[in-house]
């Protein structure tokens, strides 16, 4: 045990005296891309879309919805134009969405004939499509629940139940963990975690492809290999937390768990991308190679972690992927921990985790051996040895 | 020329097979990994549960209509609201829709009924789609109950809903994650083999005398227009599997398109280059053009929408020729704009090309004049 700890000792100083680049590029991506990230998602909520309307009536009521409108946060009116002008500019891309006011609109909400306001909404961008479309719903249900009890009161509905008649069933909507629904909390912390699986992989597999032989490696190798993964691991887990407690910082991102959890599921995470780059690195010859070959993994496995598009609605294929690939068991209790305070199943993925790590490690030795046949063969037909010790 | 792109071409199949299968096959592979994966277009099965605090004929009528919707597993309809509250907590549930006690008393005597509709909120996309669908079933038994309290007291005369919202919603009429999100990523996909093999290409020859031998523009030029040419290829490929095998919609033309995702390829090489000679090695270089992959695509705006971002960010986003590519995309996709709609993004791409052409070109013909072949200026 002491064996294995002065070994852990000296990789972690390895960091900052062999791999000091390494080491600096494995606490730097997860802060650039907490930054870049949290940053884009600081308003939190995208608001005032671009709307337009075409008013056929001109009348005062309809200015009055216009005017609704243009008040809503969703919604920002940038045109009132003709019905040929709002489809051109709605065809330009320069509204989002636009509504056109019928003639006669204020005559028949005034005689009770029931109106109908035409939306036309662009929702090829979902998260913009549906501020629109949200924003003009309750723009014109609030004005349709006026006139409605306003119609009542004239009828000589007592003012108390006629609000009551319009709308009998109202939802009221309250949101747990994520009240606003910001992105930071849905988006960035996996996009941090996803982060560090980047920097492991892309920085700790052409490590290992590129180093060379130490001399007291070649005693206890799985040894040594499981200590440098640990170390790795550790600084990782350290940038990690505290690239997280930059966005609690600069952010406002929510944090509900304690630290130890957090840092074991971190920790966790790390040691089995860690593991999983020495494979690469240990299978792959060309350092650069490591990077290519795991562009296929690295780069969309954080739309399968179910963190965003849930497993639920997935399909078979999709959802085998989503369990064998590490990041399918942090990303979900990363969050959790965050904005719900405990994650129930992390003693599982943890170990899940780290059991994935292990693997790894096992399948680098195998690697690495092979490389060294590989490099004594070469030797031997050259007519050379391969370096002592 | 030629003599120039069957280098390319031997050089790719000799030396870098694997740059060459990111190259004309990541957007493919993406296509097919995450075209499978939102195959199903909206979020379905959400987990709910019903706590049904009236246990009236008019809420269990209520807890029916729920249960019809094909998004929603009503997974429990129960009494007490702790065993809801539960399950939410325990993530068995993604909401909780509460129907209150006196629900149907309130209701016969005209008093306002307020329906709690409680959400995990740690998934917005999930709460998103769970919105949705209880909003238009409250919208749509609140009428009903308007109708049949009209009638009764003798004034059916009145609209139901005075004024109502009719929707139309052309592009993606059905919310689909798939048509919001899929053509953005396969081209991503594209942006990376592109700039990965003309990085290569540019980093391994700019130390060696071949600009110099054969000339800088002419080298350049050839390298482009092989690997570009290589890039339309792959993003055609990619696209016939989005709309041949997942049913992407392509209301544009191909034609429009085409000129844009040129001016786009020319850019995005030409930044490919600026990276090659600026890392002294390969491995800097490749982890480079990994690490911006990610930001590239999430800066565009093509998922988080310009006008959301801090000015800062903005800026930052307009650097990346992706920023021009892939909300055009979507919208001769999805809309069928013409090309007017997209040559401002096609001079933007073009200017930035043409920037990025000339400070290369000035840079490769220093370096080619130190092998002795070319002058300096």
């Amino acid at each position: 045990m002491n064996a294995l700890f002065s070994m852990f000792l000296s990789e972690f100083r390895a960091l900052f005296t062999v791999h000091r680049r390494g080491a600096a590029a494995l606490a730097f991506l997860p802060m650039a891309y907490l930054l870049l990230f949290g940053g884009l998602f600081a308003k939190n909520a995208v608001n005032e879309a671009a709307i337009g309307v075409c008013d056929l009536d001109g009348s005062a009521e309809s200015r009055r919805l216009i005017r609704a409108l243009d008040d809503a946060d969703a919604l920002s009116v940038r045109l009132v134009g003709t019905l040929g002008e709002t489809e051109t500019a709605y065809r330009r891309g320069d509204i989002l969405a636009y509504a056109v006011i019928p003639q006669d609109y204020a005559e028949n909400l005034r005689r009770g004939v029931p109106v109908s306001v035409e939306v036309v909404a662009n929702n090829a961008n979902t998260v913009l499509g549906n501020t629109a479309m949200n924003g003009f719903q309750a723009v014109v249900d609030t004005i349709g629940a006026e006139r409605a009890a306003e119609n009542r009161i004239a009828r000589g509905v007592p003012s108390e139940a006629a609000g009551a008649l319009a709308a009998p069933v109202q939802l009221s909507l309250r949101s747990l963990y994520n009240s606003t629904g910001g992105y930071n909390d849905f988006f960035t912390s996996v996009l941090l975690l996803h982060a560090l699986q980047i920097a492991a992989v892309f920085t700790v597999a052409p490590m290992m492809a590129l180093e060379k032989c130490r001399p007291q490696e070649n005693s206890r190798p799985l040894c040594r290999l499981f200590a440098k993964a640990f170390a790795l691991s550790a600084w990782l887990t350290l940038s990690l937390l505290f690239s997280l407690l930059c966005g609690i910082v600069l952010l406002g991102m929510t944090c509900r768990a304690p630290l130890l959890p957090l840092a074991f599921l971190g920790f966790s995470f790390a040691f089995a991308m860690t593991a999983f780059a020495f494979a690469v690195g240990a299978w792959v010859r060309k350092p650069s190679s490591t990077i290519s070959y795991t562009l296929f993994y690295i780069m969309p496995s954080v739309l399968f972690s179910g963190a965003v598009w849930p497993r639920a609605s997935m399909d078979g294929v999709s959802r085998f992927l989503s369990w064998v690939m590490p990041i399918g068991y942090a990303a979900i209790d990363f969050r959790e921990l965050l904005v719900r305070g405990d994650a129930p199943t992390l003693g599982e993925d943890c170990a899940i985790l780290v059991a994935i790590g292990l693997a790894f490690l096992a399948f680098a030795r195998f690697g690495l051996l092979r490389k060294e046949a590989a490099r004594n063969a070469r030797s031997l037909g050259t007519g050379t040895f391969p370096a002592a010790g | 020329m030629l003599a120039l792109w069957e280098r390319e071409l031997s050089l790719l199949l000799a030396e870098r097979k694997l740059v060459a299968v990111v190259l004309l096959f990541a957007a493919t592979a993406y296509a097919f990994l995450i075209g499978n994966l939102y195959n199903g277009h909206v979020v379905e099965h959400i987990p709910v549960v019903v706590c049904d605090l009236d246990g009236s004929a008019e809420s269990r009528a209520f807890c029916r209509e729920i249960r019809t919707v094909h998004t929603y597993d009503v997974t429990l309809v129960t009494g007490k609201l702790d065993e809801a509250e539960t399950a939410l907590a325990q993530r068995d549930a993604a909401a909780v829709i509460v129907i209150p006690e006196n629900f149907a008393k309130d209701l016969s005597e005209r008093r306002s009924v307020q329906l709690p509709f409680i959400t995990d909120g740690s998934n917005s996309l999930v709460q998103s789609y769970s919105l949705a669908p209880i909003q238009e079933l409250v919208g749509a038994f609140s009428a009903a109950q308007t109708a049949r309290t009209a009638a009764a007291d003798g004034m059916p005369e009145l609209p139901v809903t005075p004024v109502s919202v009719s929707l139309r919603v052309p592009e993606n009429p059905t919310g689909s994650y798939a048509f919001f999100y899929l053509y953005g990523v396969m081209l991503t996909a594209a942006q990376i083999g592109v700039m990965l093999s003309t990085a290569l290409s540019v980093w391994g020859d700019a130390r060696k005398p071949l600009f110099a031998e054969n000339g800088v523009w002419k080298t350049l030029l050839a390298k482009q227009s092989f690997y570009g040419a290589a890039s339309v290829l792959s993003m055609l490929i990619g696209l016939s599997v989005l709309v041949l095998v997942f049913r992407m919609p392509f209301k544009g033309s191909l034609f429009v398109f085409l000129p844009l995702y040129a001016a786009y390829a020319f850019a995005a090489m030409n930044l490919a280059t600026a990276f090659a000679l600026y890392f002294r090695t390969e491995l800097a270089l490749v982890q480079c053009l990994v690490f911006y992959a990610l930001p590239a695509f999430l800066l565009s705006g093509y998922i988080w929408p310009e006008h959301g971002m801090l000015p800062m960010f903005r800026w930052i986003s307009a650097t990346f020729p992706l920023h021009y590519l892939l909300v055009d995309f979507r919208a001769v996709a999805l809309s069928g704009v013409p090309f007017s709609g997209l040559l401002p993004d096609a001079v933007a791409l073009l200017a930035m090309g043409v920037v990025l052409l000339l400070v290369n070109g000035s840079v490769l013909k220093k370096r080619a004049a130190s092998f002795g072949l070319l002058p300096a200026n």
